[in-house]
């Protein structure tokens, strides 16, 4: 049995270890001591006194000890998503619910779509609350993430998922509509990733999951904003996830084909049913699927800084003009 | 045995120059530092500190330096002892000219700390001046200092703001230093706000990473070269084990105390006699165990020292008045031989603004590793 005399969160990463842990003196009943690694995942809940076991852990750079303490409680997850009143957002919510998230349900408003996401997830057992954001005003991400933290205690997930469309040749498009696009869908992302990072860093680890799309990818006719918006979200996701995979915090991007939403089933039926007979399985994807893939990112610890499609198979049909 | 001539480059945190540029200049200047004139051929031996050559590059640069000060006749070496590396310069260069092996000593120290391209890499080169254990561990120095900090805070009651006040008082003092990398006021309040980097230890308890490069002329024979000459009255080196976990008290630097009593005893004085310190406060906690390891504080009582301002620029020992580590900067190999280099100007009354007024007395505290080297020398006109 080792008992910690003395520890330190050591925040910022070194090379070669490139990741966050705790370090700390051990003791044992014989007054044999000896420095240890301990788990990111302790931030917090360290302190002097605490018992425990010790391991050795091998490394490519050396083989060390490793401290866990006995008796420290696993807090409940919380996982923050935006755009979740409705659509892809909402079956994420639920999902992670299920999953035993608490989750933060957070829409510009709290309207009937909302408050059935909530019943849905209570009436699937699970807990949330609902957190109004507009993710385009940094003062409305800073000020409800810090209203996340206070009430939750922490923030373990962030899935930006909150987006607008406002479809047009570019050649037609107005200035208004272009900025409105990129300041939600990519703007947006960028100021929650910002404003999470702090508390994910200080708790030891995260994930982000940005929900892209196959349009940034491949392109798509009248919507050069909303395709610029989510080719912007690769480049984020590919540069964010180098800046804080040392912190512990994974960063993926999501890029679904059609999805059965309304903003899917707003485009005129002419036009999705062309699109459908390119696709190699030809149907929509319910959002369900695409909530099962962000439960998996999100607990796969070996995925990071990529761009996974979920498209029935859209990237390989052709010609994509 | 005496100090005849100083000279330094302005720290700063990332330098244009190169270190071959910077050994050129301090050495330059050092021989123009001295009044009654100093002779390529006067210098016999040349010890130049580095922590190391991934900080600069540059290795095998004794006879660099003694082609550069033109000591045809010189013998030298690079030394290494972690960031006591420039305090063990100086005491063997007054080592060798007590044993008369050697007369005049030119002693080099730099560093460019700037060479790695980041934090992170800069620290993991720090990093090995550590235990193996500590190493592989994954330990920063940041990081077994916060050890120490920690510890002391449950052992004695002491508070992050204690700790911060150490950073108020060096900054302040760095700000009246025109060799200083950081001049910049911070208050407790900047110190509290600014991100942990290993708690409980904050960006603003560390010192920074810092280029530089300083050179001292020491002579057998002072009088030759100047009429107010600073003589080491005392110096010792001492060491304690390497790893934090393997000694009984980490909120001790028991190296730092068994090398000042050493040279005080050899100095045949006290430490209240002592006008002026300077000394290594890498990080704010080591200041504070210091003053206990000094003896300027009974065990547990440094932090009084402190939030009394005992140790101000305008207190009654001033700690520091160079800025110290956490303002002047830290290029390690530099540090020490830096600290006698200020006393030097201290002890002539040349210090300028930070001039400590009728200081006639001085001591400089430097130490590598979490002082598993300490270097403690005693100065005076």
């Amino acid at each position: 049995m080792w008992r910690l005399i003395t520890y330190t969160e050591q925040y910022t990463p070194i090379t070669p270890y490139k990741s966050t842990y705790a370090i700390g003196i051990v003791e044992d009943e014989n007054g044999n001591r000896l420095v240890v690694r301990i788990d990111s995942k302790y931030f917090g809940r360290l302190r002097t006194g605490m018992v425990g076991s010790v391991y050795e852990e091998w490394s490519i750079f050396g083989s060390f000890k490793k401290f866990v303490p006995e008796g420290v409680e696993e807090p409940a997850k919380v996982a923050l998503v935006t755009g979740s009143a409705r659509g892809i957002g909402a079956a994420i919510a639920l999902e992670l619910a299920k999953a035993g998230y608490t989750v933060v349900v957070s829409d510009l408003t709290y309207d009937e779509s909302a408050e059935k996401t909530l019943q849905e997830i209570k009436a699937a057992g699970g807990s949330a609350i609902f957190v109004a954001i507009d993710v385009s005003s940094r003062e409305s991400v800073e000020r409800a993430v810090k209203e996340v933290a206070e009430k939750l205690g922490r923030i373990d997930v962030l899935v930006n998922s909150a987006e607008i469309t406002r479809d047009a040749y570019l050649q037609r498009m107005s200035a208004e509509d272009w900025d409105a696009v990129i300041k939600v869908n990519l703007t947006g992302a960028s100021n929650c990733a910002k404003a999470v990072a702090p508390y994910m860093i200080r708790q030891g680890g995260g994930v982000i999951v940005n929900i892209s799309s196959i349009v940034g990818m491949v392109g798509n006719v009248g919507q050069t904003n909303y395709a610029a918006s989510k080719a912007g979200l690769i480049g984020l996701t590919y540069s964010l996830a180098k800046e804080l995979a040392p912190y512990g915090i994974r960063v993926v991007a999501i890029a679904p084909g059609f999805v059965r939403t309304r903003m899917t089933l707003a485009v005129p039926k002419s036009i999705l049913r062309d699109y459908l007979r390119r696709i190699p399985i030809a149907r929509l994807i319910e959002p369900t699927e695409v909530a099962k893939l962000v439960k998996h990112v999100v607990e796969n610890e070996a995925i990071n800084g990529v761009v996974i499609p979920i498209d029935l198979g859209l990237t390989i049909s052709s010609p994509k003009a | 045995m005496g100090i005849v001539g100083a000279y330094s480059t302005k720290y700063e945190l990332r330098s244009e120059k190169e270190a071959w540029d910077m050994l050129r200049e301090v050495v330059e200047g050092v021989m123009k530092s001295v009044e009654k004139g100093v002779d390529g051929s006067d210098i016999d031996l040349v010890i130049v500190a580095n922590f190391s050559d991934r900080f600069g590059g540059l290795i095998h640069t004794a006879p660099l330096v003694a082609s550069l000060a033109k000591a045809r006749r010189a013998k030298g070496l690079r030394v290494e002892n972690a960031c006591a590396s420039g305090g063990t310069a100086i005491l063997l260069a007054w080592t060798l000219l007590k044993s008369g092996l050697a007369r005049n000593a030119l002693v080099v120290g730099f560093e460019k700390m700037s060479y790695q391209p980041t934090a992170s890499e800069a620290n993991e080169v720090l990093s090995l001046a550590a235990h193996p254990d500590e190493i592989v561990t994954g330990a920063s120095f940041t990081s077994l200092y916060a050890l120490i900090a920690k510890a002391y805070m449950d052992a004695y009651g002491a508070r992050e703001e204690d700790l911060a006040l150490v950073a108020v008082k060096n900054h302040e003092n760095g700000l009246r230093n025109p060799l200083a990398a950081i001049r910049r006021k911070v208050t407790v309040e900047d110190v509290m706000k600014s991100p942990y980097i290993s708690w409980p230890l904050k960006l603003l308890d560390c010192s920074p990473l810092t280029d530089g490069a300083v050179a001292v002329i020491l002579s057998s024979e002072p009088r030759k070269f100047t009429d107010t000459p600073v003589y080491i009255r005392g110096m010792a080196l001492s060491h304690d084990l390497p790893g934090l976990f393997e000694r009984p008290d980490i909120t001790s630097l028991i190296a730092v105390r068994n090398a000042a009593e050493e040279a005080l005893r050899i100095a045949g004085v006290e430490v209240k006699d002592v006008d002026v310190f300077e000394v290594h406060d890498a990080f704010t906690i080591a200041e504070i165990v210091i003053y206990e390891m000094l003896g300027l504080a009974r065990k547990g009582e440094g932090v009084k020292l402190i939030r009394e301002g005992v140790t101000l620029f305008t207190g009654e020992k001033p700690v520091n008045p160079s800025g110290g580590l956490k303002s002047k900067g830290h290029p390690v190999g530099a540090t020490g031989i830096g600290m006698v280099a200020e006393l030097f100007w201290q002890l002539r009354g040349e210090a300028g603004e930070h001039q400590v007024k009728g200081a006639e007395l001085g001591l400089m505290e430097n130490h590598g590793g979490t002082g598993s080297t300490a270097v403690v020398a005693v100065l005076s006109r």
